[in-house]
């Protein structure tokens, strides 16, 4: 027998194995994707996120080399896609996703603007209890639940 | 693991997308029907009306439509493949003679992480090896069931890099997909420049250093990477590794001489942060989101480059089902991202270079694989019913030598192993076909509307060899 009609049957019955072997798996691929199909979700306009990083994060005034900010403030969500510092869980008011004015703004953190003012009962636990500490003392201890915009 | 201490914040993400166009799928649906079915009735009116002026039988008619189609087919084929060689073979003689300048800006590497606790260690490891003085990573987990969270906690600080300190930060958010999870990066990075890269990647130590260059012209709006398969040895990875080499690094090869790159894979592309911000950065509502965003990218007029030696080793699927599951998803995706653009599509007035691409796009998603599929049908069907097996050996030993030549030149180009070469006997006979298949069947469904599900790989990890 010649050597071409050999290899011709090889290579056709190799062809025709590849056909019913791709439409095979192909079927099987479809049956399993099958089990354990979920709904979709509709998605937020926000999502709450944790940020873990090793270095302290302070108020960005930083900007890019086109000269634009790199964190816009809360009021200006239209137009960028930034993220928004928030508080821990626990500390937020209850507030609307959908209403931005209402939503936490933390101070910048730079030196206090406005004088600290104290009622007399408190100036005198200022100075007597361990829990009334000065400003500074207390900047660095609220340091890690900071503070952008 | 890490010592040092590192800063918790509760931050809140946008995440929204820029809206996509409005459709209705009933509609289209019907429009799809009704243009194939008045074609096709054209078709046959055509037969009927021509048939009794010619010689030809009914039988002769399906014979001589075949061998028309066919002549057509390898005409095709072998344009494009000399196209493409002739056009990445002026890119590669193109690139090895230009300089290099010393243009080493800030970028941020963002990996986004959904269950990839088996590779984010060895990921992030190879990231800190990179040979660049100026850059940050910043994992994203994307809600991850597995150890993501823990390994990547681990990673956070200032880690010791080849050159200087790299940042490493992580944030976590709830599951939302990897684009929405790369946009998260994007939003939480400062630089202006981004490498998007997958969690099961791994880049090697000149990526940014070779990629950075193209980004000197200020057109270049962002930069392909070259993908290799990482995890080898399995005859289903190495026919994938030889298929990235012959089958789409020598496509964006020639795309790159024309810088029309028309996907910056997954794995590895550098992007300007101003041209991502043209574009609205990246969109959840295709399963391409790489195809999707080059698109938007080339559509509002900048340059898309590809970098042959910014490469990124990624772990290729070591099943069959996995494989036929990511190019299901590849085709839908690719499709999709498409028909968002068929604006571009059908006007080339509105922006020539990315009508060209669509089109490109177009022919490699849903014709060529029909085309393939149909020329061994008919060489099966000759075979069998025509008593003519010797095509068959023929059409076999034709295609075979002309991708092992391909593979040949491409492995020796991009300095690859050569042992892969004997694998182009076999790459096209059997491996395209079944993915050919997969490719076809996936743009039925696309066209019906079928539903689709992202899913997700398993992953054996790049450290562990199986």
């Amino acid at each position: 027998m010649e050597l071409i009609p050999i290899l011709s049957l090889i290579i056709l019955v190799a062809t025709i194995s590849t056909f019913i072997l791709a439409i095979g798996a192909y079927i099987l691929y479809k049956i399993r994707e099958r089990k354990g199909k979920k709904g979709v979700a509709g998605q937020p306009d926000t999502i709450e996120a944790e940020l873990v990083t090793p270095t302290k994060v302070v108020a960005e005034t930083r900007t890019t080399l086109t000269g634009e900010p790199i964190y816009t403030t809360a009021t200006e969500r239209e137009t960028r896609l930034r993220p928004t510092f928030v508080p821990p869980r626990e500390t937020r008011t209850r507030t609307t996703r959908t209403n931005i004015t209402t939503r936490y703004t933390a101070p910048i953190t730079k030196e206090n603007i406005e004088p600290e003012q104290y009622t007399s009962a408190q100036k005198f636990k200022r100075y007597t209890t361990n829990t009334n500490v000065g400003s500074k003392v207390r900047e660095t201890r609220n340091e890690e639940s900071l503070k952008w915009r | 693991m890490n010592t040092e201490r590192n800063y918790r914040y509760q931050i809140e993400l946008d995440n929204r997308e820029v809206a996509s166009p409005k459709r209705d799928e009933k509609k289209e649906k019907l429009r799809v029907i009704f243009i194939t079915g008045l074609l096709s009735l054209i078709l046959i009116a055509i037969i009927l009306y021509t048939l009794p002026l010619t010689v030809l039988s009914w039988e002769g008619v399906v014979v001589y439509a075949s061998i028309v189609s066919l002549v057509i087919f390898l005409f095709i084929l072998l344009f494009r493949y000399f196209a493409i060689l002739f056009l990445a073979y002026f890119y590669i003689t193109k690139y090895t003679v230009e300089s290099k300048s010393d243009f080493t800006p800030f970028i941020s590497i963002i990996i986004p992480a959904y269950n990839e606790g088996v590779n984010l260690k060895t990921s992030v490891e190879s990231l800190l090896k990179l040979n660049y003085p100026n850059y940050e990573i910043i994992i994203v987990n994307d809600g991850s069931t597995d150890n993501t969270k823990e390994i990547g906690e681990n990673l956070v600080g200032m880690r010791t890099g080849k050159i200087s300190k790299v940042k490493v930060s992580l944030i976590n958010k709830p599951n939302g997909g990897k684009s929405k999870a790369l946009n998260a990066g994007i939003q939480y990075s400062k630089a202006d420049f981004i490498v998007c890269m997958d969690g099961d990647s791994v880049l090697t130590p000149d990526t940014l250093r070779n990629a950075v260059v193209h980004f000197v012209d200020p057109n270049v709006g962002a930069v392909a990477g070259n993908v290799k398969i990482a995890n080898r040895k399995k005859w289903l990875t190495d026919l994938q590794a030889l298929e990235y080499v012959e089958g789409l690094n020598l496509a964006r090869s020639a795309q790159g001489f024309i810088r029309l790159v028309n996907i910056i894979p997954g794995p590895i592309g550098m992007f300007r942060k101003e041209a991502l911000k043209d574009v609205g950065y990246y969109a959840s509502d295709t399963f391409a989101e790489d195809a999707d965003l080059t698109l938007k990218i080339l559509a509002v007029g900048w340059k898309v480059n590809y970098e042959p030696n910014a490469q990124a080793l990624t772990e290729a699927p070591i099943k069959l089902h996995q494989l036929l599951k990511q190019r299901y998803r590849w085709t839908r995706g690719i499709l999709q991202a498409i028909r968002k653009h068929k604006r571009h599509l059908i006007n080339p007035t509105i922006n020539f270079n990315n009508t060209l691409v669509l089109w490109g796009m177009l022919y490699e998603a849903l014709i060529w694989p029909a085309m393939n599929i149909f020329a061994n049908l008919f060489f099966i069907s000759v075979a069998i019913f025509n008593d003519m097996s010797s095509l068959i050996f023929y059409w076999w030993v034709s295609i075979a030598l002309l991708d092992f030549m391909s593979a040949v030149y491409c492995i020796a180009v991009e300095k690859e192993e050569f042992r892969l070469v004997p694998w182009a006997l076999i790459y096209r006979m059997v491996f395209v076909l079944v993915i050919d298949i997969t490719k076809a069947m996936a743009t039925v469904e696309e066209f019906l509307g079928f539903e689709m599900e992202w899913g997700h790989l398993e992953r054996v990890g790049l450290g562990n060899k199986k």
